[in-house]
C-alpha cells in the first residue's frame, strides 16, 4: 500500500511539474520577440531618419532650427503611438552614418509619401502624409 | 466612394475661395496660380467619380467666406491650403491606389503653400 501511494505522489508531482514546465515555456514564447509588421517596419525607418535629422541638427538655437527640432520630436512621438510591438524605449539614437544618409530634407519628403502609401493601415498612412508635408514645409523653411 | 465625393465638395468650395481671395490681393499671382492647381485636382476629382461610376456633387451656388481685405484673403488662403492638406492626408488611403499615387503630392503642395501664406509651419497641418 505504501509503494501504491508513493508512485501516486510521484504521479500527481510529475503532472504538476509537467504543468507548470508547459506554463513556463508558454511564457517564454509570448516574450521572443515576434517579427515586426509591415507598418512597424515603416514607423522603424521614418523614426530612425527622423532621429538622425535630430542628430544632424545639432544644438543650434536658431528659431527655425528649435521649431523644426520641436516639430520633428512632435513627427516621432506620434509614429511611436502607432507602433504596435515595442516600447519607445527600446529604440537608439542614429549612428553617424544614417544621420550623413538623412540630410536632404525633400528627399525624406518623397520617401515618406512612398511610405504612407504603402502603410496598411488609415491612421499611420495619414500621419505619414502630414510628415511629408511638415519635411516639406522645412525644406521651404531652411531655403 | 464618399471619400471621392467629399474631396469633390471640398475641392468646389476652394474653387470658389481662390476666386474670391485673389480678388482682394494686390498681387493675385499665386492666389491664381493655386485656382489653377485646385482647378485641376477638381477635374481630376470629377473624372475619377465619373469612371467609377460615383455620383458626381455639384458645386455650391454660393460659399459663405469671411473675407474683407488682404490679410483675410491671406488667412483664409492659408486655412484652406491647411486643411486641403489635412483632407488628403486622411482620405489619401481610401483613394485607389493608381489614383492616390499620382495626387499624392498634391496634400504636400498645399502644406507648402498654406505656409507661404501664413509665414507659419505646422508638425500636422490641419
Amino acid at each position: 500500500m505504501l509503494q501504491v501511494s508513493i508512485s501516486r505522489r510521484a504521479v500527481i508531482g510529475a503532472m504538476t511539474l509537467g504543468l507548470v514546465g508547459v506554463g513556463a515555456v508558454t511564457r517564454l514564447a509570448d516574450r521572443a520577440p515576434q517579427p515586426p509588421s509591415p507598418d512597424d517596419r515603416l514607423i522603424d525607418a521614418a523614426v530612425a531618419q527622423k532621429r538622425a535629422l535630430l542628430a544632424s541638427l545639432g544644438d543650434r538655437d536658431e528659431s527655425t532650427v528649435t521649431l523644426i527640432r520641436e516639430q520633428e520630436l512632435a513627427h516621432i512621438a506620434a509614429l511611436l503611438d502607432l507602433r504596435s510591438t515595442v516600447a519607445a524605449d527600446t529604440f537608439v539614437a542614429p549612428s553617424p552614418a544614417a544621420a550623413a544618409v538623412t540630410h536632404g530634407l525633400a528627399a525624406m519628403s518623397g520617401e515618406r509619401m512612398s511610405q504612407a502609401l504603402a502603410a496598411q493601415q488609415p491612421e499611420l498612412s495619414r500621419i505619414l502624409v502630414l510628415i511629408a508635408a511638415s519635411e516639406a514645409v522645412h525644406a521651404v523653411m531652411r531655403g | 466612394m464618399s471619400v471621392l465625393a467629399d474631396l469633390l465638395r471640398s475641392a468646389h468650395g476652394c474653387v470658389y475661395a481662390y476666386g474670391v481671395i485673389a480678388a482682394y490681393l494686390t498681387a493675385p499671382g499665386p492666389a491664381l496660380d493655386a485656382l489653377a492647381e485646385h482647378r485641376r485636382i477638381r477635374d481630376a476629382l470629377i473624372a475619377e467619380c465619373q469612371r467609377l461610376g460615383v455620383p458626381v456633387p455639384p458645386a455650391a451656388v454660393a460659399y459663405a467666406l469671411r473675407v474683407t481685405d488682404e490679410p483675410s484673403a491671406r488667412a483664409l488662403a492659408a486655412q484652406i491650403e491647411n486643411g486641403t492638406c489635412a483632407r488628403w492626408a486622411a482620405a489619401l488611403s481610401g483613394l485607389e491606389e493608381g489614383f492616390a499615387v499620382q495626387h499624392a503630392a498634391f496634400a504636400v503642395d498645399c502644406a507648402v503653400r498654406g505656409f507661404m501664406w501664413s509665414g507659419v509651419s505646422q508638425a500636422f497641418p490641419h
